[in-house]
């Protein structure tokens, strides 16, 4: 039962959760790489949300709001160990699904995962989330120059590390 | 993503469909259980109003005793600890760079946040140096480095006499890749600056290098020029940042952006200057025109509720936003919140204050430190 005593809160929360899912697992493995990590990182937002659900519901852009919590609770639990995240699941995972070109799907999921935490967050957020970057400030609760900051030095290194795949890619194809 | 790469640029269209590419390939059915994160969610709301019943209790006993909190494990704590760092002008910076490497030329300054950051790069972005200086006090936190490693503080060679230490020491160790290090020195004034140096060749001799860097910084008020000058101000809008890019070929391209607030750490009002021309990110997320404007075209959006293709919310769609572009080679855009819009009313709003702005061309040599008048 939800805490408003009818239910119905409990009920718009579900109906909510339920729709966003999809979205929030998507910004989830984005940030961090791992879709078994991802599922704990929305749990643990989802469950926040349920939390501040009173006053989440009344926010003017709760979506935002609620990618805000995903995000902070992925930079916070940098430092945690992973025995310490919970998960709530009711099956084993399923194999993931398949990139169009599985080459450069790797390419890239290898260049994002060696960017340090804040900077892809600031690359899913522009790039992936197409906020600005006074967006993106605002959701890290950091300067807008920060993100420029974090943005050029994480598009320099993404740059350098799919440039390197590149080369190698071209390397392989003139020995076969 | 192999075809929308080169060695100068990263193609931001590419970046951005790839993402979404990696998304949709990584992410399995979903099997969260949202009865067990309801129940756990009422759990918490439940030992959060116990905590907050007890919250007099417990400040009584604070108040009655004291309590000696020891260090962290290096017996240093965060600057934010050593009190609020007083105001500085966004338009002088702290420190520039003394003698530079070859090739190196200063592509980026930013004074939006506490921290002033200067950058040096080689064409493209890449290598650079990105010297920090921190607000006086005491020095800031260690933080993290790559992969969520602590940094940790490592003997270094004092620069010019004074205390030096690496966040990690090259060549690379755990948190660090090929390439790169970061020193943190003391200025004249005592005051904590950092020097970080990224993607240097193989065989750099990294810690000479950023040695010599760091002992040519000079720790001196220096103007910042910009390339816009604005008229009649509201006076409840205060400038409280400048950033100021110069690198076309670089990550955030060519770029100028003034910040203003109305109230303490609000960003009530932005003024954005950016080159179309060569800037990837800029041209990735410009808006499309929907008017004109002195003959330019140019995008308006009026504060109200707008929706991604998706239908989620934009975040700030209470902004009110107006775009110009191609004036004297850049693109201008203004936008401001509710409380910025209020404040700009009695003047004409975003569209007066445009009509108040000189856009001074691109040409650092017409720039002005003086923009407000």
């Amino acid at each position: 039962m939800g805490w408003d005593g009818d239910g119905t809160a409990d009920a718009e929360y579900t109906a909510y959760v339920t729709g966003r899912l999809a979205w929030l697992h998507k910004v989830a493995v984005l940030l961090c790489q791992d879709p078994a990590r991802a599922e704990d990182l929305v749990q643990t937002a989802a469950i926040r949300l349920y939390v501040h659900w009173a006053r989440a519901r009344k926010a003017d852009n709760l979506d935002g709001y609620v990618r805000t919590l995903l995000v902070r609770v992925f930079l916070a639990e940098q430092g945690t160990a992973w025995w310490r995240r919970v998960v709530t699941v009711r099956q084993p995972p399923d194999a993931a699904g398949r990139a169009a070109d599985p080459d450069a799907a790797l390419d890239l999921r290898a260049a994002l995962a060696a960017l340090g935490p804040r900077q892809r967050a600031v690359v899913v957020l522009r790039f992936y989330c197409d906020l600005s970057v006074e967006q993106t400030a605002r959701e890290l609760g950091c300067t807008p120059g920060t993100v420029k900051s974090q943005s050029s030095r994480a598009l320099a290194a993404l740059r350098a590390r799919l440039t390197a795949a590149d080369d190698r890619d071209l390397s392989r194809e003139r020995l076969a | 993503m192999t075809d929308r790469t080169s060695h100068d640029t990263i193609d931001l269209d590419g970046l951005r469909s790839g993402l979404h590419d990696l998304a949709e390939a990584s992410v399995p059915p979903i099997r969260t259980d949202l009865a067990d994160v309801r129940a756990r969610g009422a759990r918490a709301r439940r030992r959060r109003r116990a905590a907050r019943a007890a919250v007099p209790l417990a400040a009584g006993l604070a108040a009655a005793a004291v309590i000696a909190v020891p260090a962290g494990g290096d017996g240093h704590r965060p600057s934010v600890a050593s009190g609020r760092p007083a105001a500085r002008d966004p338009l002088t910076g702290p420190a520039t760079f003394g003698a530079l490497p070859a090739g190196y030329r200063v592509t980026i300054t930013d004074d939006a946040s506490g921290t002033f950051q200067l950058t040096a790069a080689k064409k493209g972005g890449l290598p650079q140096y990105v010297l920090s200086v921190y607000p006086p006090g005491r020095e800031p936190a260690m933080g993290m480095m790559r992969g969520a490693v602590p940094a940790r503080r490592v003997p270094a060679g004092k620069v010019n006499g004074r205390a030096a230490h690496w966040l990690q020491p090259p060549p690379p160790g755990a948190g660090t890749a090929a390439g790169e290090a970061r020193l943190r020195f003391q200025s004249p004034d005592g005051r904590w600056a950092e020097l970080e140096l990224d993607a240097a060749p193989a065989g750099t001799d990294l810690a000479a290098q950023i040695h010599r860097v760091a002992a040519g910084v000079r720790f001196a008020p220096a103007p910042l020029a910009v390339p816009v000058r604005l008229r009649d101000l509201p006076a409840g809008l205060r400038l409280i940042g400048t950033s100021v890019s110069t690198d076309a070929t670089s990550g955030i391209g060519w770029r100028t952006v003034l910040t203003f607030s109305a109230a303490t750490r609000s960003r009530d009002l932005t003024v954005t200057l950016g080159k179309p021309a060569g800037d990837r990110m800029w041209a990735g997320g410009r808006r499309a025109p929907n008017t004109t404007v002195d003959g330019h075209a140019a995008y308006r959006q009026a504060a109200g509720p707008a929706r991604t293709k998706e239908g989620l919310t934009r975040v700030g769609a209470g902004l009110d936003v107006l775009c110009v572009y191609e004036v004297t080679g850049t693109d201008v855009c203004l936008e401001a919140t509710p409380k910025g819009s209020a404040l700009l009313k009695a003047t004409g709003g975003l569209p007066g204050l445009y009509a108040r702005t000189t856009v001074l061309g691109t040409d650092p040599a017409r720039w002005t430190s003086a923009p407000l008048g």
